[in-house]
Parts: C-alpha cells; sequence; structure tokens
C-alpha cells in the first residue's frame, strides 16, 4: 500500500503543477464568468434556468469531458512519453498499484476541480436577488452527485483509453466531443450509449428545473429512462469497467516498446 | 601514398577467445535460454543461449547490434518472443519481487524533471520498499558515492548530462541489488566521470556484486572488466577475455588521423617503423591518415618522435572503427 501512496502524492502533485490543469481551470471559469456576466441582466425568476442551464450544458458536456481528457488520459501515457514510467515499473511493486494510485489522484484533482467550479458559480448566482430559489429546485448537493459521478465515469474510461491506445488523445476526444455530443442528445435508445445521458437524468431526478429542462431537450421523454439509482450504477460501472481495462493492458504492455529507439 | 607490407591476414583466433559460447550453466545470476526477440519483422536480438556468470560483465557491441534489446529482456522490461530469460534464479518477466534484486541504470535520458536529485533518488529508494528514514539514509549514501551531493537540492532539469548519468547510477544502487545493469553508463561524462564511474563499477564487482555493463567502445569495457560477451546483429558472438579482442583489434590495422606542421616528414618518419603500414596525405597537406597494427606502440612513439624531430603535432585521432572489424571478423 505504501506504493499506492507513493505514486498517489507523487502523481496529485504532478496534477496540481501541471500545465494542463490551467485548461481544465478554464473550463471551471466559464460557467462562472458566464453568471458573472448575464446574471445581472436576467429577471430574477430565471436564476432557476441559468443554474440548471449552466449545469447540464457547461459542467455536463464541457468541463467533465475535458477534465477527463487532461488529467486521466495522460495519467499512464505522460510517463510513457517523457520514458519516466520505466522507474515505476522496475521496482518491486505489482503493476496493478501504479494504476490504482493514479487514478486515485485523479479522482481527488477532478473532484476539487469540479467543487471548487460548482461552489464558485453557486456563490456567483446567489449575489442575485432571489437567489435562494435555486436551493429549492436543487442547489449544489442536488447536482453535485451526477457530476461527481460523471466525472468518475469519463476518468476510469479515459483511464482505459489512456493505457490501450498509443495516441489517446485522438480517441478521447473523438469520443468526448464526438461520440458523446452526438449520441446523447439524439432522441431515442442509441442515448444509452453515451455517459452524459446517465449525468443529465441523475440531475433531472434530483432538480424540478432539470426535469423541465430535459424534457425540453426530449432527454426525458418519459419511456424506458433508467431511473437516479441506475444510472448512477451504470456510470460507476463504466468507471470500474475503464480501470479493469487500465490494469489488465497494463498489466501486459511492454512499454520499452513505446518509445523510438 | 606509400605502403609497407601488409602483415599476414589473421586467421586464427586466440585460444582463450570463444565464438561459440560456454555451455550455458544454469546456476548463473544472469541466464537466457534460446532467446529470441523479434519486433515485427526486425529482429532484435537472435537464439541467444548464453549464462553470464558473477561479476562485472562487459556487454560490447556496436550500436544497433541488440545490447539493449538484451538489457530489457533481463531486466523484464520486455518478453521473449521464444526462449526463457532468468535472473537470480527466477523468471523476470512479470515478476515485480525480483526488483528488489536487481538495479537498472536504463540508456533512456528520462526524469521527473522538477524533482530534485535527491528527491529523486529517495522517491525510487521509498518505491523500493524502504522507510521514510532509510529512504533519505540511502539516497544520500548514493549520491555522494556518486559525486553529486553538492548538487542534491538542485532540479535534474538543471543537471548537465554527466550529473544526469550519476543521478541514474545512484538510483539503480540506492536499494542495494545483487545484479547491477548498466545500459551505457558512460554516455555523457566527461573524462573525470567516466573514471569515477568506471571505478564505481569496478568496486560494486570488487564487492561481491553482480554488474552487466553494456558499452559500443571497447576500452571503456576494458577499463571496468576483462570479461566481456560481444554482441552483433543480435547474436553473441564470442566469449572471452578483453585482452583477446584487443590482440585481434591489434592485428588489423589502427586508422589514425594526425594534423601536423610537417605532414611529409613525419610521413617519411613513420614509415622507418614495422607496424605502420600505410601513410596517406589527405588532401589538404596538412593531415596524414596512418595504419598501423600496433597502436599501443604507435601512440606511445608519436610524442618522442614530435620531440625529435620538432614536428608540430596539432592533433591525434582515431576513427576507431576497428570494432567493427573485428565483429565482421568474427561473424565471417
Amino acid at each position: 500500500m505504501t506504493a499506492v501512496w507513493l505514486v498517489f502524492r507523487h502523481t496529485l502533485w504532478q496534477l496540481v503543477w501541471g500545465k494542463k490543469i490551467l485548461v481544465v481551470a478554464a473550463a471551471a471559469a466559464l460557467p462562472i464568468g458566464i453568471a458573472a456576466l448575464v446574471g445581472p441582466v436576467l429577471p430574477d425568476d430565471d436564476i432557476q434556468k441559468i443554474w440548471i442551464s449552466l449545469v447540464m450544458g457547461v459542467f455536463v458536456q464541457l468541463m467533465l469531458p475535458l477534465t477527463a481528457i487532461a488529467f486521466a488520459l495522460g495519467l499512464i501515457s505522460d510517463e510513457v512519453e517523457r520514458g519516466t514510467l520505466l522507474y515505476l515499473i522496475t521496482r518491486p511493486n505489482a503493476k496493478w498499484t501504479v494504476v490504482v494510485a493514479k487514478c486515485l489522484a485523479y479522482l481527488a484533482v477532478a473532484t476539487a476541480m469540479i467543487l471548487l467550479a460548482l461552489i464558485g458559480l453557486y456563490a456567483v448566482l446567489r449575489l442575485k436577488p432571489g437567489a435562494a430559489a435555486i436551493d429549492e429546485v436543487g442547489g449544489i448537493a442536488a447536482v453535485a452527485p451526477a457530476l461527481l459521478l460523471g466525472a468518475i465515469a469519463y476518468g476510469g474510461l479515459f483511464l482505459g483509453v489512456g493505457t490501450v491506445f498509443r495516441k489517446p488523445m485522438i480517441v478521447g476526444v473523438i469520443f468526448a466531443f464526438g461520440w458523446e455530443g452526438l449520441l446523447g442528445n439524439i432522441p431515442g435508445q442509441t442515448r444509452l450509449l453515451s455517459i452524459v445521458y446517465y449525468i443529465r437524468i441523475m440531475i433531472g431526478r434530483a432538480t424540478n428545473e432539470g426535469t423541465r429542462f430535459m424534457q425540453g431537450m426530449h432527454v426525458d421523454d418519459g419511456v424506458g429512462v433508467p431511473s437516479a439509482t441506475a444510472s448512477a450504477i451504470v456510470l460507476i460501472g463504466i468507471f470500474l469497467a475503464g480501470v479493469a481495462i487500465a490494469i489488465w493492458s497494463f498489466g501486459r504492455k511492454q512499454y520499452a516498446l513505446s518509445r523510438v529507439q | 601514398m606509400t605502403t609497407n607490407p601488409q602483415p599476414e591476414p589473421v586467421t586464427m583466433k586466440p585460444a582463450t577467445m570463444k565464438k561459440t559460447p560456454a555451455p550455458v550453466d544454469p546456476s548463473a545470476p544472469v541466464v537466457l535460454n534460446h532467446v529470441s526477440r523479434w519486433y515485427g519483422e526486425v529482429i532484435g536480438v537472435n537464439d541467444i543461449d548464453v549464462s553470464i556468470p558473477g561479476g562485472v560483465t562487459g556487454l560490447l557491441g556496436p550500436n544497433g547490434a541488440g545490447k539493449t534489446t538484451l538489457i530489457r529482456l533481463m531486466t523484464g522490461q520486455i518478453r521473449p518472443s521464444k526462449g526463457e530469460v532468468r535472473v537470480l534464479g527466477e523468471s523476470v518477466w512479470n515478476n515485480p519481487g525480483i526488483y528488489r534484486r536487481i538495479g537498472l541504470c536504463p540508456d533512456l535520458d528520462s526524469f521527473w524533471e522538477t524533482m530534485t536529485g535527491y528527491e529523486f533518488v529517495r522517491y525510487t529508494a521509498r518505491l523500493a520498499g524502504y522507510s521514510a528514514g532509510d529512504a533519505s539514509t540511502r539516497a544520500l549514501a548514493q549520491l555522494d558515492r556518486v559525486k553529486l551531493t553538492h548538487a542534491k537540492d538542485r532540479k535534474v532539469g538543471g543537471y548537465s548530462k554527466g550529473m544526469r548519468q550519476r543521478v541514474k547510477l545512484a538510483q539503480a544502487m540506492v536499494h542495494d541489488p545483487e545484479l547491477v545493469v548498466l545500459d551505457e553508463p558512460l554516455t555523457g561524462l566527461d573524462p573525470v566521470g567516466r573514471r569515477e564511474v568506471i571505478e564505481l563499477v569496478r568496486e560494486l564487482g570488487e564487492q561481491g556484486r553482480h554488474v552487466v555493463v553494456s558499452s559500443h567502445i571497447l576500452h571503456e569495457v576494458e577499463a571496468m572488466t576483462p570479461r566481456i560477451l560481444l554482441i552483433h546483429r543480435g547474436r553473441i558472438v564470442a566469449a572471452g577475455e578483453v585482452h583477446d579482442i584487443r590482440a585481434m583489434i591489434d592485428e588489423h590495422p589502427h586508422r589514425i588521423e594526425i594534423e601536423c606542421d610537417d605532414v611529409r616528414a613525419l610521413a617519411r618518419r613513420l614509415l622507418e617503423f614495422d607496424d605502420v603500414i600505410r601513410v596517406a596525405i589527405e588532401d589538404d597537406a596538412k593531415r596524414l591518415r596512418v595504419e598501423t597494427v600496433r597502436p599501443d606502440d604507435f601512440y606511445s612513439r608519436v610524442p618522442e618522435l614530435a620531440i625529435e624531430t620538432g614536428i608540430g603535432i596539432e592533433r591525434m585521432t582515431s576513427s576507431d572503427d576497428n570494432l567493427e572489424a573485428v565483429f565482421h571478423y568474427l561473424v565471417k
């Protein structure tokens, strides 16, 4: 377990002090900036709408996949690119400890970034008169579990992608903004194949405004829509599958071959 | 161009030089049992059946010969396509426990650049299972051993090539391994650094550790150990003592370039010696290309000649592709 702690701590440090955090910070600042700009000119009654729209739009569509791309995708492949993976895999520790430690570091940083952004957005909107209505429809406590489970699912999946593929960035971007953007927004059963759908379902189930938002997007058309619990189970399942694939692939790969000799 | 009579072609290998390596000793620290490794259609190493005994062994071969592939196989970084690699009595592939007993200094110049030298070595010691206190003590001791104590708190990213090489050596030894595998450890080191690392390797051998050290430069290996494995085009072409290799090289023409202020006078004097078989004056009339069959005698003679004749020698270099010639000779 010492090895897990050591690699976790080092990876955490790399993520927090790396350049990629700037991209995630920019995505986190986006909804806060939008709220600060449009908040003062919006009617007080619309405060709930802007809250849910920013959560469903910017957080779910942009920040979660971007956080996973920035942090989870490179957890293994960055070490391969840098050539430092060798120091981790030629020590007397099982390979899975590296994967698990790095995954935990991602979860810690992603959770912190998402909660900070959410609290920031909430704080800006609360400055407006009548903002207490946010809590009536579902404030931070209502949307945070869905967002965090979404980040976990994307993280597990992209950790797997980053371990299996040699050029994971291309695969990650296509999945996050192609597959997810397309399938998640098409009415019908194909949405079941996207992560974004389950996150929206959870938010929709937890907030009244979210339900209306989903109905507006034809997300919740009432036919065969999974419950919030089922959605949470699917998201956790995706995370576990991604991590399992990463451990399996990492254990079999010969990383010395991944670098140009 | 003027020439002396050519020496008789070498037809006999020295008796102690074995073109076919000795039978595999299964109790040796490193045993490769008919190991092949190919990358797609490219062969990295081909049917290597050899045991590497205890002490210091040099793995010598030109660039691209398969040295690094062999090292990666014996440190479990890659899996053999065929055959089996056993290190210290255990199979090495997917066996993390063995890394408690192996120290690897890789050829890659890769680090977590923002770590200090001390943090880097300490981190690798911690990963090897030592407590925080022990890891600190060990890291400091190894940094001292590779003469990096003064720079231990500087970031590795700011280290010179030689310092980076030395910090890699420190991490390879920090957990006190039984087998130390060094892939081209002298690369990038200045003459003083080279001497220190050579001393270090010899010291490891004297302490009873097993060391496998790769290089493509014969005299570097020679300074570390008398025992070598010669690898060429993915095969072990010979195993034996360095002086036998030296003998073979000495029997082959050794090419040396000399820049001086009177090339014709020097050429005349050099041709008086029977080991000099060819002297050519280059087009610019400032350089001589000399071929000798006794380079050691030649090198010791030139300074005396310069004093005796008053000819100013500006530069003397050897293209030193004789090692390649020896490989050609061995694989014929």
